[in-house]
């Protein structure tokens, strides 16, 4: 409600439900890809890799908009990479210290946020020319809405390709509970083709609910 | 009355616009088209060449053209079998005991694959493409005989809706439905796929469970002789090429008899409904590749060898030559053979995780043919071009 | 205001850059120094995990990432590991634990001079020695520890691979039927090394000796395993034939368990062949009996000792001589 309400008093609708659904930055935008299908095998990485995301793009969006004025427009690319990087090596350590399993997991992706098209495209589109409260908004709606994507993605290829959400084992043993034996995990589901064919999926959908993302 | 009369008369109304049976106009169609004559063989305006030969004929004619290979392979299911528990009871039994083993596997893939594309067509209110008679027939012939039904169902539905119906069905798509099939079984579930206990059936007939008194013989192997290939220990001296060329050998049940495959080449070659370009330049491929390996590494299948292994012929007779998906250019087609049988005979010798080659070639293949026939189709314009301005 | 702040100016883009760079560096370095301990105690924790994961039958529970740390503490193992060369002689000066297995080998080959990492855990009253393992997966490196029991079989196995096919190659490290069919191998037949092989179900093994079944499906990095436990032994076979040949070798106390008697290190040397259970003052006792005397061996071990069990046997061995 307080979102709804600010977001009435900045006279910005959809800056931060936007990025969730009709303008999702990885289904309609086609940003961020690579990470997408890279991290969704499992779906502890892909919810920390969101969760990452977030709070890198949420704090590099307000710091970007706070310093846009002072920002000397001949670096400006450089100055964000500087943000960006220095907020990733920042995450990278605490995953490094705090989650060590996962951050092994995510490995080199965690790196390859700086260079997420997410990231760089809010700061440039949106950041640079906002204040920082609706910046703020912008980059946790991306966020969150990248987020969602890896976490749906996750989700399917976790439990068809290991049988487990979360690494507790789920579908082989209901299926074996169930009195059949022969069942085998779906391995096709843990390789990124999968990732590009359910993100397709997902897209396959939305265009049909929404008209107006179809091609004319 | 006549069964024609009462079926155009009495059923074809239910099923037209206003019937009662309106959604379901698409199956019903389907099979009145498969049965009876098509409908209408020419638009109503303009000058068209009839010919009553459809695609529904052209697809009975490679069903024909595959009956060979089944058959043998319907027998060699049962006399690996045998083999393997070391008994003998006689070439009918076998060929029975593979009847029974094949028949389930065919049912599903049909059942799956139509039951889908009648739905899809029902939901755009098309005709039902007749592209899948030929592909359900496929799909059960490529896979080991040990694979669980399920999995065939699944990796069925998969190929029809991602590697068919997103393309805009029958005729439209990319890559050969059977052989995404083949190869989503593989990425998906490689260990049934793959080992020495995938090929060979040694339970009983319809569900491969144990069957009382009976054990492996020693020291049979069920691997297929491209595993051996993969681990390094063929041995090109030893092996018999001759089991090989008539399909004695472990294996899916459609590949395992060069012998069969070309007699169904024939039929195809002789109806023109597959290309002889295609067909000749895969085998040239292939046999030029394994010349030139074999005569660098003694431990190699020979030439002959390499063709009559594996899935090699069967991808050159009845998956390159897939009108669809392959070169539309004759020159394109030569290409496109070449390129499928060098590809082929590459992956088999060097990725050892893959040992079957033709279907990864044949895939490749079919994700270039576009491509090809663009460089084709472009060179001759420019040649012509510079011929104008000469 | 404004006009000191030319965003476009040469000089205020350099200084903004400067002083960008040093809040960032500051910040960065703050970052780094303060996690580091907990980072490295992460690292620490997961290659202790591994190590212990190879004697974990033994231990006779699961280690996992959590109880690692306590259970390395409980088994004393910072005090209990040493490094020794290629020639199985100790080398004093650099600590087991830090040193990487990866940069002991050259093309897949453990290097001639290269100092090699020994854990040795104490169950039960038995010493299980530790070594390292490395070598190349069918995509990607593969590593892991084996365990060795004091009589040269091994213990235990841990392996861990980069980025072997899941489902399949992965099983080396996922499947606890792979590893547990390496438990009670003997490493070596009759006093030489023969390793551990990994074939496919009823092929033979590449060096004679045992070996363990190929995990159906993954016949590559099946063999990849055997190649890396051959490749990486090798450099440690002087150290454990040293330590644990039960004929022969002696020269350890640790080795010389089994053998009754030999709990003094000089005593043992003199015990080459004996392999009949015996101590060391009434040494000859058993073997020198009136059926061996007749034999060119015993007669002379007769000759050299002053007194035998029986005096009569003994002055018959010397009439003989």
């Amino acid at each position: 409600m307080l979102i709804v309400t600010v977001m009435a008093n900045e006279k910005k609708p959809g800056v931060f439900t936007g990025p969730l659904w009709t303008n999702n930055p990885v289904v309609v935008q086609v940003l961020g890809i690579c990470s997408a299908l890279a991290v969704t095998t499992q779906m502890k990485p892909a919810l920390v890799m969101g969760i990452s995301l977030t709070c890198v793009l949420a704090f590099a969006n307000v710091i970007i908009s706070v310093l846009r004025n002072t920002i000397p427009n001949r670096i400006r690319i450089i100055v964000q990479l500087v943000v960006v990087a220095a907020l990733v090596i920042i995450v990278n350590q605490i995953l490094k210290a705090y989650v060590y399993d996962v951050s092994k997991a995510l490995s080199v992706y965690v790196g390859l946020i700086i260079t997420n098209c997410i990231l760089m495209g809010r700061l440039e589109a949106f950041a640079l020319g906002n204040k920082p409260f609706p910046a703020l908004l912008d980059g946790l709606g991306n966020g969150i809405g990248y987020a969602l994507i890896l976490f749906i993605t996750a989700t399917l290829r976790e439990l068809f390709g290991s049988g487990t959400l979360f690494g507790y084992d789920v579908l082989a043993r209901f299926v074996n509970e169930a009195g059949y034996d022969g069942y085998q995990n779906c391995g096709f589901f843990t390789m990124p083709a999968a990732a590009l064919i359910i993100i397709g999926c997902i897209i396959w959908y939305q265009r049909a609910k929404n008209p107006d993302l179809q091609d004319k | 009355m006549k069964l024609n009369d009462y079926i155009n008369e009495k059923i074809d109304p239910l099923f037209q616009k206003g019937g009662k049976y309106e959604k379901f106009w698409s199956i019903y169609d389907s099979f009145h088209t498969f049965l009876f004559v098509p409908r209408h063989t020419a638009a109503r305006k303009g000058v068209q060449v009839h010919d009553s030969v459809d695609s529904k004929r052209v697809i009975m004619m490679v069903i024909l053209a595959l009956m060979p290979a089944l058959l043998v392979g319907m027998w060699n299911v049962g006399y690996q079998h045998d083999l393997a528990l070391g008994i003998n009871d006689g070439w009918f039994m076998q060929f029975l005991y593979g009847l029974v083993a094949f028949l389930p596997k065919v049912v599903v893939s049909y059942v799956v694959g139509l039951g889908i594309e009648m739905t899809v067509a029902c939901i755009k209110r098309e005709e039902v493409a007749e592209g899948f008679l030929a592909t359900g027939l496929l799909i059960p012939m490529i896979v080991p005989v040990n694979t669980p039904l399920w999995m065939i169902a699944v990796a069925t539905a998969f190929s029809v809706i991602f590697a068919k119906e997103i393309f805009g069905g029958t005729g439209m798509n990319i890559f050969n439905p059977a052989l995404i099939t083949r190869a989503f079984l593989f990425f998906a579930y490689p260990k049934a796929m793959s080992g020495d206990e995938v090929f060979v059936r040694t339970g009983s007939a319809l569900c491969n469970s144990p069957i009382e008194g009976t054990a492996v013989v020693d020291g049979f192997s069920g691997a297929t002789p491209l595993a051996a290939v993969a681990d390094g220990t063929f041995d090109p001296a030893t092996y018999s090429t001759l089991d090989a060329f008539l399909g004695c050998i472990p294996g899916s049940i459609a590949e395992t008899s060069t012998l069969a495959i070309l007699l169904g080449a024939c039929l195809l070659l002789l109806t023109r409904v597959a290309s002889w370009r295609i067909m000749l330049s895969v085998f040239v491929g292939g046999a030029v590749m394994s010349a030139i390996i074999a005569a660098f590494s003694e431990s190699a299948p020979t030439v002959a060898q390499q063709l009559c292994l594996g899935g090699f012929a069967f991808a050159a007779v009845f998956m390159a030559t897939d009108p669809v998906t392959g070169c539309r250019t004759n020159t394109g087609k030569y290409i496109y053979g070449l390129f499928i049988g060098v590809m082929a005979i590459l992956i088999r010798m060097f990725n050892t995780g893959y040992p079957e080659g033709a279907m990864m070639a044949v895939l490749l293949g079919n994700a270039c043919a576009p491509l090809i026939d663009y460089c084709v189709v472009n060179s001759n314009i420019s040649k012509r071009a510079k011929r104008v301005n000469a | 205001m404004h006009k000191t702040m030319n965003r476009n100016s040469n000089v205020y883009t350099v200084i903004y850059a400067t002083v960008l760079t040093v809040l960032v560096a500051i910040l960065l370095s703050a970052a780094a120094l303060g996690l580091k301990d907990k980072q490295k105690a992460n690292m620490d924790n997961e290659k202790k995990q591994q190590i212990l994961q190879s004697v974990a039958s033994k231990l006779g529970k699961t280690v996992t990432f959590e109880n690692a740390a306590d259970l390395w503490k409980e088994l004393n193992m910072d005090d209990a590991m040493f490094c020794v060369n290629t020639k199985g002689e100790k080398v004093e000066g650099q600590t087991a634990f830090d040193i990487a297995s990866k940069i002991l080998f050259d093309k897949g080959k453990i290097k001639e001079d290269a100092t090699l990492p020994v854990y040795v855990a104490n169950i039960e009253g038995i010493p299980y020695r530790i070594v390292s393992l490395y070598g190349a997966g069918l995509w990607g490196p593969i590593w892991g520890y084996l365990s060795v029991d004091p009589e040269g079989k091994v213990a235990g196995v841990s392996f861990d691979h980069e980025s072997e096919t899941a489902g399949l190659g992965a099983k080396i490290k996922d499947d606890p039927a792979f590893a547990e069919a390496f438990i009670g191998k003997s490493l070596f037949t009759d006093g030489k090394f023969t390793s551990v092989s990994v074939t496919k179900a009823g092929k033979p093994a590449n060096h004679g000796g045992e070996k363990v079944d190929a995990i159906t499906g993954a016949t590559k990095t099946s063999d990849y395993v055997g190649d890396m436990i051959w490749e990486s032994l090798l450099g440690y076979v002087p150290f454990l034939q040293g330590a644990t040949s039960p004929a022969g070798g002696c020269k350890k106390h640790e080795g010389c368990q089994k053998h009754e008697g030999c709990e003094k290190h000089e005593g043992c040397e003199k015990h080459e062949g004996c392999e009949k259970p015996c101590d060391m003052e009434g040494c000859q006792k058993e073997a020198c009996t009136p059926e061996a005397c007749g034999k060119p061996e015993c007669k002379a071990q007769c000759g050299e000792k002053a007194e035998c069990a029986d005096k009569a046997e003994c002055d018959a061995c010397k009439k003989a001589e």
